[in-house]
């Protein structure tokens, strides 16, 4: 493996949270000298910027500007994905990015370029374990799906152009700053009760992200090039026992369980009137969150915007309370949160991961369990006001 | 507002300098729901943008630099990044223009003092945009400590503390070397403000931050005043924090969301006393936290002070000691690494 203080590094998707700490860990532990792709003033390029790290700010679809960016460096890590816009925005950020960036590293002639996809591209497969020789596939979740067409373009950019190339699916990466498995699901669970599908046995395949990151610059060896890795934590965790570390941090009841064809039913197949129950379920989902309260408060459509989100905030107390049926205690006045239809099955998936690949080849040692890795997200949560006061 | 401070004078025509989202958010529609104040010219670097806003606000005078600008306006609102505060305040001044500058008035006290003194020469009006002063809550807690509703002032904490949306036009926040890009600066000079002007002179300040770079994304702060108070403030742009204001006093305690109308006065074992609303005594509507509301306060404050000769509500040596007290705290970083942040990966064999 190269020699980290000689090595120079260029990260796209820094400012996110796997990319945050893998440029922390970068900079602070290995002395590289990086550099961060940025494209707004997020609050994780705010914390990259306080610390002091170099950030670029061309486009990820100016494909002469990542050229000139690139010039000079040895590896590139690209974590960067469409988050914001319609899918067609997403698409546009995550599948023509990833190939403006691999032809700028091309150019550069890198040594390694580190490809972070995501393993639900594999979701369809059977119960059991699985791993990187199962079919890929496209199902519909536009993160999962531009993240796929972005594996083929590196991996035709591997096979057709010689790019020195990897490509590392993650699987439920926890951990401070995490929003899919951490602060959305608190933020849900402060609100009410998050209801897990598959009575909480989907296999969550919880990986805390310092394993993620350890495996990432591992794929600036050798071995990893022309290779895909799936990358998971220690152990088998279900949805509820993840769930449950959790609730254990905000120290009361937020979790429930029901069967998948129980949720199913009550999101009603699709149809308007199951829409009209998830809307108010979202909002209320959103209505902790004060990220979402404070873009309201700021945004210049605020006057517009107040008096809508009040109607929806409503809509979303009354309508989750009246929606609630058997399954779903309706003398309860806390609500009762269910996933968004598309991702009832995956939250149900029973399939385990395997980094049995990454083990062998790269070395990979996935070091925090769970209960270790919670903790550690814990006491960031707290500093984060992520555990608030008691529902009421 | 005080009923003395909206004696009628003339309208005064005002560009806006710099078309950023400031402007658009708040000072274009404040000016415009103001009643003094005449909107006719927008400038920007950025003409499309101009025209863009100008567009949206019916204003068919836009440009792209300031030349020229008295000869069609009285005074001016200057809302550009940071950095570039000094330059276009002293340009404007030097125009001989009342200037309402955004805060902070400038990067250090010493861009604070060269602006001031543009403003002498010219015998114009400089005031600073400190929108918090313009809030009925706070002018409310302002009264209550004035008047010992609730005995002295024993201690007091600011939380202001939101995950950063605002959405800026250029990355200057981001860019290394550029002064008045930190928290401190930013979120801080409002919060500082507010303090010098509830509680009186900081006698001592402790301050830790995640960079001593002058880019921190997040502060805290411990103030010993002057009266003996102690204070404590949180201020970030990376966690959301219940924002607001408590202070403790001798005889209760008082809660002031951050741009709520309700300020809840409780005594000291925390049972409520009474709900104020402050509308009702300053005769702000209802809708006073909105901000085009408090834009147009902050405007009529300004115009009549320049029609006036008066002190606007934060003239520009108030806005320097503010400043002064946010290079005192940005000298008294001490750095803070999360465990989060410094604990070691593992690395087999790397």
């Amino acid at each position: 493996m190269t020699r980290f203080r000689d090595l120079k590094v260029f990260v796209t998707g820094g400012t996110g949270f796997i990319g945050s700490r893998l440029v922390e860990v970068l900079r602070n532990q290995l002395n590289a000298d990086v550099t961060v792709l940025a494209h707004r003033t997020s609050p994780g390029a705010l914390r990259l910027a306080a610390d002091g790290v170099k950030l670029d700010f061309t486009p990820i679809g100016d494909a002469d500007g990542l050229k000139r960016a690139l010039a000079g460096v040895d590896a590139v890590f690209h974590l960067a994905y469409g988050k914001f816009g319609s899918d067609a925005d997403m698409k546009k950020t995550t599948i023509d990015g990833t190939t403006a960036i691999v032809d700028a590293a091309l150019a550069a002639n890198v040594t390694s370029f580190v490809n972070v996809s995501t393993a639900a591209v594999y979701f369809g497969a059977p119960s059991g374990v699985i791993d990187e020789t199962a079919p890929r596939r496209k199902w519909g979740w536009t993160y999962s799906d531009d993240k796929l067409a972005a594996e083929d373009v590196v991996r035709k950019a591997h096979g057709q152009r010689g790019l020195r190339a990897s490509i590392f699916q993650v699987a439920g990466v926890y951990g401070p700053w995490g929003e899919t498995f951490v602060i959305n699901p608190l933020t849900i669970m402060r609100r009410g009760f998050a209801v897990l599908p598959n009575h909480g046995l989907g296999v969550a395949n919880m990986t805390y992200v310092d394993d993620v990151v350890q495996a990432l610059i591992l794929g600036l060896k050798d071995e990893a090039v022309g290779e895909t890795f799936i990358i998971k934590g220690p152990g088998r965790i279900t949805r509820l026992e993840a769930y449950r570390q959790l609730e254990a941090m905000l120290g009361y009841p937020a979790v429930e369980t029901a069967s998948t064809k129980d949720i199913k039913s009550r999101l009603g197949g699709g149809n308007w009137s199951a829409m009209a129950r998830i809307v108010p379920a979202a909002v209320a989902a959103l209505q902790e969150s004060k990220a979402v309260k404070d873009a309201v408060r700021a945004s210049p459509i605020a006057g517009l915007a107040r008096p809508l989100y009040r109607s929806l905030r409503r809509r979303g107390r009354s309508g989750i309370v009246k929606g609630s049926g058997k399954a779903f205690d309706r003398a309860t006045p806390l609500p009762r949160i269910l996933p968004p239809p598309i991702m009832v099955d995956y939250l149900s998936a029973e399939v385990e991961f395997t980094s049995a690949k990454a083990e062998r080849v790269l070395g990979y040692t996935p070091q925090i369990d769970l209960e270790t890795g919670m903790g550690f997200t814990r006491e960031w949560a707290e500093w984060a006001n992520l555990l608030g006061p008691r529902r009421t | 507002m005080a009923s003395q401070e909206m004696a009628p004078v003339e309208p005064m025509r005002l560009a806006i300098v710099g078309c950023g989202a400031i402007t658009e958010a708040g000072h274009a529609p404040g000016v415009i729901a103001s009643r003094y104040g005449r909107l006719t010219t927008l400038v920007d670097i950025d003409i499309e943008r101009a025209r863009a806003l100008g567009k949206k606000f019916g204003i068919s005078d836009v440009r792209d630099n300031t030349r020229g600008l008295a000869e069609s306006v009285d005074g001016a609102i200057g809302a550009v990044p940071h950095h570039v505060h000094e330059a276009v305040a002293t340009d404007i001044l030097g125009q001989g223009l009342h200037l309402l500058m955004e805060k902070p008035l400038g990067c250090s006290v010493a861009e604070c003092e060269r602006i001031v003194s543009a403003s002498r020469r010219s015998g114009t009006t400089l005031a600073t945009a400190m929108l918090r002063r313009f809030v009925a809550a706070n002018r409310m807690v302002r009264r209550i400590i004035e008047d010992q509703m609730l005995g002295t002032v024993e201690s007091f904490s600011f939380d202001e503390g939101q995950l950063f949306s605002w959405p800026i036009k250029t990355p200057f926040l981001l860019q290394p070397n550029y002064p008045g890009r930190g928290v401190l600066i930013g979120n801080g000079s409002h919060i500082f403000d507010l303090v010098r002007w509830l509680f009186g002179d900081v006698a001592d300040i402790a301050v830790s931050a995640d960079s001593d770079n002058g880019g921190e994304s997040d502060a805290t702060i411990d103030l010993k005043m002057t009266s003996g108070a102690r204070g404590a403030i949180r201020l970030s742009r990376i966690r959301a924090l219940d924002s607001g204001i408590r202070i403790r006093f001798s005889r209760g305690e008082v809660h002031v969301p951050p741009f709520g109308d309700d300020v809840k006065l409780m005594g000291l074992d925390g049972r409520p006393i009474a709900v104020a609303k402050p509308e009702a005594e300053f005769d702000v509507s209802t809708n006073s936290a909105q901000m085009r509301d408090l834009m147009a306060l902050q405007v009529d404050n300004f115009v009549v002070a320049a029609r006036l000769g008066r002190r606007p509500e934060v003239d520009g040596a108030d806005a320097t000691d503010t400043i002064r007290l946010v290079e005192r705290a940005a000298a008294k970083v001490r750095v803070t690494r999360m465990p989060w942040s410094t604990r070691g990966v593992h690395l087999p064999a790397a």
